[in-house]
């Protein structure tokens, strides 16, 4: 059986093959660039850094509209354009980037399964030269609001039998034990645990250890179903900074075909961090 | 000699601590940008080369650090 969306994965073959040109873009996401790109990156790739070009500069809160079309004007990207994503730390923050290219619209967009890590398994080469972009003009979409999940929408379905909330974090942090790992200590929360209800199914549950890439589709959907993420309920998927989660809401809705699954991009750092949110251990 | 700030995080390597010239071994903490930045977490000073006043040293510039970064962010109210 075949992933429900298979047009958005393509492998580190199909990507040595395909060049970037005038309408295919291939856009390399990190979240630390300077252990990544900076030292070597696909032939053709641009860099967006998730920190600095994905997230408002004052405010914790994604870019806007504006600033998203900016970044795709820098990056050479029209509305038509055929965009392959990936990156360092499994593709996360190519997930992430991926979830907020769907939230303003963009349509043509792929994700290359395995990330750096299978590129370089396979001894692929990397270039330290960067391409020159010709800026372009692009119109995103309004936001498409079903895909993010808020603290209020999180809220509201706490205990409802018809929706699901995913916790793909760490069993560690899942349990309290710990908040972060000691190298990203300006991720902590002033309060360890889950939200209520939730259930713990780690992202690299959906995951080849050895590789990288997305599991089968049969096994994909024994993970979840097995813990009562089904299809035909409302699924919130959340981590520590929404990064972890938009990888497994982007199996959750593209390669399984689920309707209805959110990301709850504030994730622990903000249900963690909030006075009087309840708390499970 | 170990730094306990940096207890739990992961080693990913052990070499050379240019700083002082000794074995360390050493993981990686991200930034506020996600810059991984390589820290030292503890130190192998060998008895050949070493005296434990010369360890002290370096504990005691350490402290020195953490001291000062203390008082930066919560200074003690003396008055």
């Amino acid at each position: 059986m075949n992933y429900a969306h298979p047009e958005v994965l393509v492998d580190t073959e199909w990507v040595s093959k395909n060049l970037p040109n005038e309408n295919r873009k291939l856009v390399e996401v990190d979240y630390d660039p300077v252990n990544g790109y900076q030292k070597g990156h696909i032939n053709g790739a641009s860099l967006i850094w998730w920190k600095r070009d994905i997230n408002d500069p004052i405010t914790r809160d994604i870019i806007s509209k504006k600033q998203f079309e900016a970044l795709m004007s820098k990056n050479g990207i029209t509305s038509d354009t055929e965009v392959i994503l990936y990156g360092d730390f499994n593709n996360w923050f190519a997930a992430f980037v991926f979830w907020v290219f769907k939230y303003y619209g963009h349509e043509n967009l792929k994700i290359m399964n395995g990330g750096r890590k299978k590129w370089e398994l396979e001894n692929k080469d990397y270039t330290t030269d960067e391409p020159q972009m010709t800026s372009t003009t692009y119109n995103a979409q309004p936001p498409d609001e079903g895909l993010r999940a808020y603290l209020f929408d999180v809220r509201r379905i706490i205990g409802r039998e018809d929706s699901v909330m995913v916790d793909v974090r760490s069993p560690a942090e899942f349990t309290g034990e710990i908040t972060a790992p000691p190298e990203y200590p300006m991720e902590h929360a002033q309060r360890g645990g889950h939200i209520p209800g939730a259930n713990n199914i780690p992202w690299a549950t959906a995951v080849n250890d050895a590789d990288g890439t997305f599991k089968a589709v049969e096994e994909l959907k024994q993970n979840y179903e097995s813990k009562g993420v089904t299809p035909d309920k409302d699924v919130i998927c959340y981590c520590r900074i929404g990064e972890r989660s938009s990888h497994s809401w982007f199996v959750l809705k593209y390669l399984l075909g689920y309707p209805m699954v959110r990301n709850y991009d504030g994730s622990w750092t903000e249900w963690g961090n909030m006075i009087g949110n309840p708390v499970e251990k | 000699m170990e730094d306990k700030t940096k207890r739990g995080l992961t080693v990913k390597e052990t070499s050379i601590d240019e700083k002082l010239n000794v074995k360390a071994d050493k993981g990686m903490i991200h930034d506020m940008d996600g810059i991984g930045h390589w820290v030292p977490i503890r130190w192998y000073f060998s008895k050949d080369s070493f005296d434990l006043s010369q360890v002290m040293v370096h504990a005691q510039a350490m402290e020195k650090k953490y001291t000062e970064i203390r008082e930066l962010t919560c200074p003690e109210d003396d008055t």
